[in-house]
C-alpha cells in the first residue's frame, strides 16, 4: 500500500462507474435468484432406482463408456445419515458420479432416505447389517458381479467399516473411506463436539423423547456453530461479493441447496452415535457389539484406501489416522489431502486432487479375477 | 472482487472490503475459540434443556388433545399410522428376503447343467450295452431259425408228436375301455 500512488479523479470516476455497473449486474442476478429463475440444478446424472426398502433406495447410474472399457468391479457409494447423498452428484461438470462414470466405473448410490417417526428405533445395526447387505445383494444381482467396491463418506464410512468387519466375505473387494469418524479417543484434538456432547451438558434422552428422531435443522445448527462467523456471515458475504458472477452464484446455490437439505437422524442410531461412539469410543476400543457380536475391525480383508482431509473441522484427521493399522487388510493405503470435510470431494479442487486418486486406486483393483 | 480494480491505483471499494475481511477473520478466530470452551458447552446444554422443559408440557397437551379429537373425526392417530408403517416395513423386509431366496434358487438352477441335454450322454453307455445284448439275442434267434429252415431227413417214428401252438404275441392294441 505504501507504494500505491494516489488515485486521480479520473481513476475514481472509472472505479465508481465499474462499481455501478457491478451493482447493476448484482441487482439483476439477485432478482433472478429471488424469483427462482437462477437456480442450481443438482443431482442431474441419469439414473434408475433398482431397489428400495422402507425409505432407502439404490440407484444405478447409466454407464457412459462402452462395455469393453468398463472396470469389472462396480462401486457402491454410501453417504452419511446426515444430509442427502446427492453431494456425490452435485451438479453437471462438478459431479464425482459423472467423473467416475467417464473413467469407466459402474456406479451405484445408496440413498438412506429421510427417516419418519416410524423409523425412530432404527439403529446402526439396522443400517449396517440389514439395509447395506441387502443393497449390496441387489447390486450384485443387477451388475452380475459378486465383487463390489464401497466408497463410504463420513458416517457412511463408519457404516461401511462396520459392515466390512461383520461380513468380510460377502464380496467386498475394495473399500474407500472418506473423512471417516472411527476413532473418538483424541478428545482434545476433536474440536468442540466432544465437549458439547458430554453427558452432563447434553441430555440426549430428553431430546429424543420429545423429537423421536434428531431433527435435521438441529444437526445443521450444530455443524454451523463450529465456525459460526464463517457459516452465518462469511458465506453470505462471499455470495454478496460475487453476485455479478453467474458461475459463482451457481456453485454457491448448489452447495447451499445441499447444506440446507438436511434429513432427520433416526433417534436410536443418533443415541448410539453420541453414547457408543463419541462418548465411549467403543469401535476402536473393541467393545462395540452389534447383535451380540463384537465388531472387530481386524477382520476386515478388503483392500483399503483411507482419505483424510487435513482441514476437516467436523471429523478432524485424528479420528481416522492410524485406523488402517488395526485392520486385517493386506493392501491398505492412507492419503492426506488439503481440504475440508465436504470440500475434499465437492470443492473446486476435488476434480484434480481427490477424484483421480480414488479412480486410479480403484481401477488398479477392479479388474481381473 | 471487482474486475475493474487496478493494482496500481488506490481503490476505496477494495479498501473497505479488505478491512471488512480482516475484521471477519479476527471475529471468526475468536468465535471458534469461544465455542470450544466448557462455558459455551454448558450454555448450549442449558439452552437446549430450557427449550425442552418449556416445550414438553405444550407438546404433551397437543398430543392429548389430538388423541381425543382424531378418533371423533374417524381419523387414525399418529401412533396408529406409525405402527402401520412399521408393519409395512416388516413386510418389505420379508419380501426382500423372499426375493433374495428366489434369486439364490434361480442362480443354483442356472449353474447346474441342463438335465435334458445331459441325459443322452449319461445314458449312452447303458443304451449301447442293451443294444448289444439285443443284437446278440437276435443273432442267436437267426441262427436257430436257419437251423430249423435247413432240410432234414425224414424221421420214422411210432410216436406222433403233436406240435405246440406258437406263443401268442401280445396285442399292441390297448384294451378297450370297459363300459360301465
Amino acid at each position: 500500500m505504501a507504494n500505491t500512488p494516489p488515485a486521480t479523479p479520473a481513476d475514481l470516476m472509472g472505479q465508481m462507474y465499474a462499481e455501478l455497473e457491478r451493482i447493476g449486474r448484482v441487482t439483476e442476478n439477485s432478482t433472478r435468484m429471488l424469483n427462482g429463475t437462477l437456480r442450481a440444478q443438482v443431482a442431474q446424472t441419469p439414473k434408475q432406482t433398482i431397489w428400495s426398502l422402507n425409505k432407502a433406495s439404490l440407484y444405478h447410474y447409466y454407464p457412459q463408456t462402452p462395455v469393453e472399457k468398463r472396470h469389472r468391479v462396480p462401486i457402491l457409494l454410501v453417504f452419511a445419515l446426515i444430509n442427502r447423498p446427492y453431494i456425490f452428484d452435485l451438479r453437471p461438470g462438478h459431479s464425482f458420479v459423472e467423473y467416475m462414470l467417464h473413467q469407466g466405473h459402474e456406479v451405484y448410490l445408496l440413498d438412506w432416505g429421510s427417516p419418519g417417526p416410524e423409523d425412530a428405533d432404527m439403529t446402526f445395526e439396522d443400517y449396517a447389517l440389514d439395509y447395506l447387505p441387502r443393497a449390496i445383494r441387489a447390486l450384485q444381482r443387477h451388475s452380475g458381479s459378486h465383487d463390489v467396491s464401497l466408497v463410504g463418506w463420513c458416517i457412511g464410512a463408519l457404516l461401511s467399516t462396520i459392515y466390512a468387519s461383520m461380513q468380510p466375505d460377502n464380496g467386498l473387494r475394495n473399500m474407500v473411506l472418506l473423512t471417516a469418524p472411527l476413532d473418538f479417543s483424541h478428545k482434545q484434538e476433536m474440536g468442540p463436539f466432544p465437549r458439547w456432547l458430554q453427558a452432563e451438558y447434553f441430555n440426549i434422552d430428553a431430546l429424543l423423547e420429545q423429537t423421536g428422531n434428531m431433527p435435521g435443522e438441529l444437526i445443521d445448527v450444530g455443524s454451523k456453530l463450529l465456525k459460526p462467523v464463517e457459516n452465518y456471515l462469511g458465506n453470505n458475504l462471499r455470495l454478496l461479493d460475487n453476485l455479478d458472477d453467474p458461475k459463482i452464484i451457481e456453485a454457491w446455490q448448489a452447495m447451499n441447496t445441499w447444506v440446507t437439505d438436511g434429513v432427520p437422524f433416526a433417534g436410536a442410531a443418533y443415541r448410539q452415535l453420541i453414547v457408543e461412539f463419541y462418548r465411549e469410543n467403543r469401535l476402536m476400543a473393541g467393545k462395540l457389539k452389534m447383535r451380540g457380536e463384537t465388531v472387530d475391525v481386524g477382520k476386515i480383508k478388503a483392500n483399503l484406501l483411507n482419505i483424510i482431509a487435513e482441514h476437516d473441522h467436523i471429523v478432524p484427521p485424528c479420528q481416522s489416522r492410524g485406523f488402517l493399522e488395526q485392520t486385517g487388510s493386506a493392501d491398505k493405503r492412507e492419503i492426506r489431502l488439503k481440504g475440508g470435510h465436504i470440500g475434499i470431494m465437492a470443492g473446486s479442487g476435488a476434480r484434480k486432487q481427490c477424484w483421480p486418486q480414488i479412480d486410479s486406486w480403484l481401477a488398479e483393483r477392479s479388474n481381473g479375477q | 472482487m471487482s474486475k475493474s480494480q487496478s493494482p496500481e491505483t488506490l481503490n476505496p471499494f477494495m479498501m473497505i472490503r479488505s478491512l471488512r475481511d480482516a475484521t471477519l477473520d479476527t471475529m471468526s478466530k475468536t468465535a471458534i475459540d469461544a465455542v470450544n470452551t466448557d462455558l459455551f458447552a454448558q450454555w448450549l446444554g442449558a439452552y437446549l434443556n430450557t427449550s425442552l422443559t418449556v416445550g414438553a408440557p405444550i407438546q404433551r397437551a397437543i398430543d392429548q388433545y389430538m388423541q381425543a379429537v382424531l378418533p371423533r373425526l374417524n381419523m387414525p392417530s399418529r401412533d396408529e399410522v406409525t405402527s402401520l408403517a412399521r408393519r409395512l416395513t416388516n413386510i418389505e423386509l420379508r419380501l426382500d428376503d423372499l426375493d433374495g431366496r428366489i434369486d439364490d434358487i434361480l442362480q443354483a438352477v442356472r449353474s447346474e447343467p441342463a438335465p435334458v441335454a445331459a441325459a443322452p450322454q449319461e445314458l449312452a453307455p447303458v443304451v449301447d450295452t442293451r443294444l448289444q445284448a439285443i443284437e446278440a439275442r437276435l443273432d442267436t434267434l437267426l441262427a436257430a431259425m436257419q437251423t430249423l429252415a435247413a432240410p432234414q431227413p425224414p424221421v420214422v417214428s411210432d410216436v406222433t408228436e403233436t406240435p405246440e401252438p406258437p406263443a401268442r404275441r401280445p396285442s399292441r392294441k390297448p384294451a378297450a375301455p370297459k363300459e360301465e
